[in-house]
């Protein structure tokens, strides 16, 4: 199928044709972190948001000589990727406080600039985020955020009006219910997509222009509708850290599963709800990105994740959840912890896998953990 | 004794020496060896009965216990008969007490599925609360939101696993003296003092919370005055004075005792200055560890740093943050902007919470402290939980050595747990790094 290769090909790669092409237009692109980052400021200001990742990377050589031994393996190949010039197309680079790792790639990527050992965009900025909510806090995520749109505005000289994040908010939510509906097809008893696909879809939907991409999904939605669905496998789910790395899931459909649902931010976690289109729409993105799904460095918050994660298993008929963490990812290692214990209650199997980040390292390791879990879930 | 608890297998053999071990014989022995500490060694394990008194009590007398973090100063419980349970003050105890006596709390935490790379100060501690060997929490208050992820997810999980009501008191994402960051934090201050409330059916008292904060501030006072003596050349302040110093204020801050306990320490200087006595006779080296100190072996890192020639001159759970906010007493308002302003400075709560490099964090304060302090080295010591020091040490480091001329090491260890660098290995390496680098 022409038009799925087309949506999971950029999945695979850190520059992509449909990048490459923007540029050759004279267009901008923004660098970002992770699901904080309201990405409709950066589209509003004529700008293309690019999900910064990992992927790509087959050493962390450059990285060692600036973070430490315990550092998430996915940092640090975002970090080599920096050094190895992957990113050399970004124009900014916007680093959200999403997690401890993350953060220190602002102080760390500045550091390898100055010594010579990768290119740091000339718009490079950092993006506070408070862990409680309230009134107060509201305030001062809106307050960083306008910060941020200055920086922004003053730096490639545009203007984010409140016209261009109406229509940001459009195209977004556009993408969202999308997506929504291709997360509603895994659903089904026939299951007309694979997990890697599916991820590889969700990886594109953060790298390439949104308007295009909604027209291509449309289209290949449509097609979904026709193909055979897949039955007869167990269905999984997928719970944890980060993972741009499609092969990974590969790992596991190649041993007989299919994966029907996730709660990863590379997944449904980064689209799942909708920004209001009524109000001011500043207040209406800044909200969504606050309420949405929590990522487990909102603490306090165990409960919410965990009706989200239930309830997806539930409406994705999953006979297993695989609970990975990337090592030393502590904030996903011990919700992970928690929802093998809640969910096994509910009488849903689960495998609980630490794991470094790809290119599918310990392949070995991983592939008889799944055959276990699978051969468990058989029984 | 020691012995013993090493060998111990079962629960009821360890339950059985909890007690003892609690008084933490290593840590002792190492303290009365030294004639000069003597003094402070019994305001000290008065004060450190007084908090493990009122742990085992607090059910008994009606009152609640909140886990809550050692980066949070306590003085606000205690104005609310809220009994405080660090696990970071139990885990200390453990390591330092006997050898080995922490491995299987931290192990028990493994066991039940905390990752093994979240932080040993947190999991020995966690450890013996989920054994039962003392008294469950009744809340979680999480001072880390901001500081440090593996510290906070610690207190989320408790929270989860016990199924105890949860409050967050999130330091903002940056640091600043007294504009909006300051002014978030006082309401996250606020929000926990009404949860506090709710907790325990009490309305905070005016009178109580001003006899705590009096007692605060009379602990700023001493600190500081101990602080200024560190200038001086050789420094009168021993090393282990530092431990003192951060345990107290973690463990009892706003509290009569740990008044005594400062004021107690900041005489002995004093009279140390003033007859122009060094705690060396010549120092070899100024050193600032720039994180954490190491927390096994009956203490032996203060005291061998002293028998090595290398003055202890900034550790940073001692004296960062003690700055940058007074505490005023006239309202229940200022006392809790005041207490605030102490939480939101302290240690870890204050430096780590943004980039390196901006106002008020990590960098700055240790430049201006080395300039002040005449510091001629800079170490690191961490845990393998802390990713957020281990994400920007080594950027840190080389700014510390480009910026302020001064040599710097990192050790990779873990000051709970010398099963990952044992301490004298640890120790060989700060040798080695005096001998060659620092000493010229």
């Amino acid at each position: 199928m022409e038009l799925m290769e087309k949506l999971v090909q950029p999945a695979k790669t850190l520059s992509n044709p449909y990048v490459e092409a923007w540029k050759k237009k004279g267009g901008k692109v923004i660098g970002y972190s992770g699901t904080y980052t309201p990405e409709e400021i950066i589209y509003a200001a004529g700008i293309l948001p690019y999900r910064i990742g990992g992927r790509g990377a087959t050493k962390v050589t450059i990285a060692d000589m600036y973070v430490g031994p315990v550092i998430c393996s996915y940092v640090k190949c975002l970090l080599e990727n920096a050094a190895d010039g992957r990113f050399d197309f970004l124009d900014g680079a916007i680093i959200t406080y999403e997690c401890d790792h993350m953060r220190r790639i602002f102080d760390t990527w500045r550091r390898a600039a100055k010594d010579g050992n990768a290119h740091l965009p000339a718009f490079f900025e950092y993006y506070g985020l408070p862990h409680s909510r309230g009134e107060h806090a509201s305030k001062l995520l809106m307050d960083e955020t306008q910060r941020l749109i200055k920086e922004l505005e003053k730096h490639f000289g545009v203007e984010v009006t409140e016209e261009g994040l109406r229509n940001a908010i459009k195209v977004y939510n556009k993408t969202r219910k999308l997506l929504r509906k291709l997360y509603e097809l895994r659903e089904k008893d026939k299951v007309p997509i694979t997990g890697t696909e599916a991820l590889g879809i969700v990886i594109t939907s953060t790298v390439m222009p949104k308007d295009d991409y909604n027209k291509q999904l449309e289209r290949l939605l449509g097609e979904l509708d026709k193909r055979e669905g897949i039955t007869g496998k167990p269905r999984l789910m997928i719970v944890g850290s980060v993972n741009d790395d499609v092969e990974l899931v590969r790992l596991v459909e190649d041993l007989g599963a299919v994966v029907v649902a996730d709660s990863l931010c590379f997944g449904a976690r980064c689209f799942w709800n909708l920004v209001e289109e009524e109000g001011d729409p500043l207040h209406a993105i800044v909200n969504r990105y606050w309420e949405h799904i929590p990522c487990p460095r909102m603490f306090g918050e165990y409960s919410r994740r965990y009706s989200f994660v239930r309830d997806i298993a539930k409406s994705g008929k999953v006979d297993g959840v695989i609970l990975e963490n990337i090592r030393f990812c502590d904030l996903h290692g011990a919700d992970n912890t928690l929802y093998g214990r809640d969910l096994e209650a509910e009488g849903i199997p689960t495998l609980r896998l630490e794991r470094q980040y790809g290119p599918l390292a310990d392949i070995g390791r991983l592939k008889t953990r799944f055959q276990a879990f699978l051969e468990r879930i058989r029984r | 004794m020691n012995e013993k608890l090493i060998q111990a297998r079962t629960d009821k053999e360890v339950e059985d020496m909890m007690e003892e071990l609690l008084v933490t014989p290593g840590l002792m022995e190492t303290l009365l060896l030294e004639p000069y500490l003597s003094e402070v060694v019994w305001p000290f394990q008065e004060m450190r009965s007084s908090y493990l008194q009122n742990l085992s009590n607090a059910h008994k007398e009606g009152k609640k216990i909140a886990f809550e973090s050692f980066c949070f100063p306590p003085a606000i419980l205690y104005a609310m008969d809220v009994v405080p349970l660090s696990p970071e003050v139990i885990s200390s105890f453990l390591s330092l007490g006997v050898p080995k006596g922490i491995f299987r709390f931290i192990d028990y935490t493994t066991g039940i599925g905390v990752p093994e790379s979240m932080c040993t100060a947190q999991r020995g501690g966690v450890g013996v609360i989920l054994s039962g060997l003392i008294e469950k929490p009744d809340m979680v208050l999480n001072g880390a939101a901001g500081s440090c992820d593996t510290n906070s997810k610690m207190f989320d999980f408790v929270s989860e696993y016990l199924h105890i009501p949860f409050c967050n008191i999130d330091a903002p994402p940056y640091w600043d003296e007294d504009g909006e960051m300051t002014k978030y934090y006082r309401k996250e201050y606020r929000k926990m003092v009404s949860f506090l409330e709710e907790q325990t059916g009490n309305k905070l008292d005016e009178d109580k919370l001003r006899q705590c904060c009096e007692e605060a501030k009379k602990q700023d006072e001493y600190v500081a005055e101990i602080y200024d003596l560190r200038r001086a050349v050789p420094n009168p302040v021993p090393a282990v004075f530092n431990l003192i110093m951060f345990g107290t204020r973690f463990m009892s801050s706003g509290t009569p005792q740990a008044t005594e306990v400062m004021k107690t320490m900041y005489e002995v200087v004093k009279e140390r200055y003033k007859r122009g006595e060094g705690v060396l006779p010549r120092e070899r080296a100024r050193a600032a560890f720039v994180y954490l100190s190491h927390f096994t072996m009956g203490g032996e890192f203060w005291i061998w740093l002293e028998h090595n020639g290398i003055s202890l001159i900034m550790e940073a759970l001692a004296i960062l943050g003690h700055q940058h906010y007074t505490i005023d007493t006239s309202t229940t308002d200022t006392m809790l902007n005041s207490l605030a302003g102490q939480a939101h400075n302290m240690v870890m709560t204050k430096q780590i919470r943004g980039p390196l490099d901006y106002p008020g964090q990590w960098f700055e304060d240790i430049a201006t402290l080395a300039k002040d302090l005449n510091i001629d080295c800079a170490i690191y010591l961490g845990t393998l939980g802390c990713k957020n020091t281990w994400g920007g040490i080594k950027v840190l480091m080389k700014t510390i050595e480009e910026e302020l001329g001064i040599p710097t090491l990192i050790i990779h260890s873990d000051a709970w747990d010398d099963r990952v660098t044992p301490w004298p290995t640890i120790r060989d390496q700060i040798e080695e790094f005096v001998n060659t680098v620092v000493v010229q």
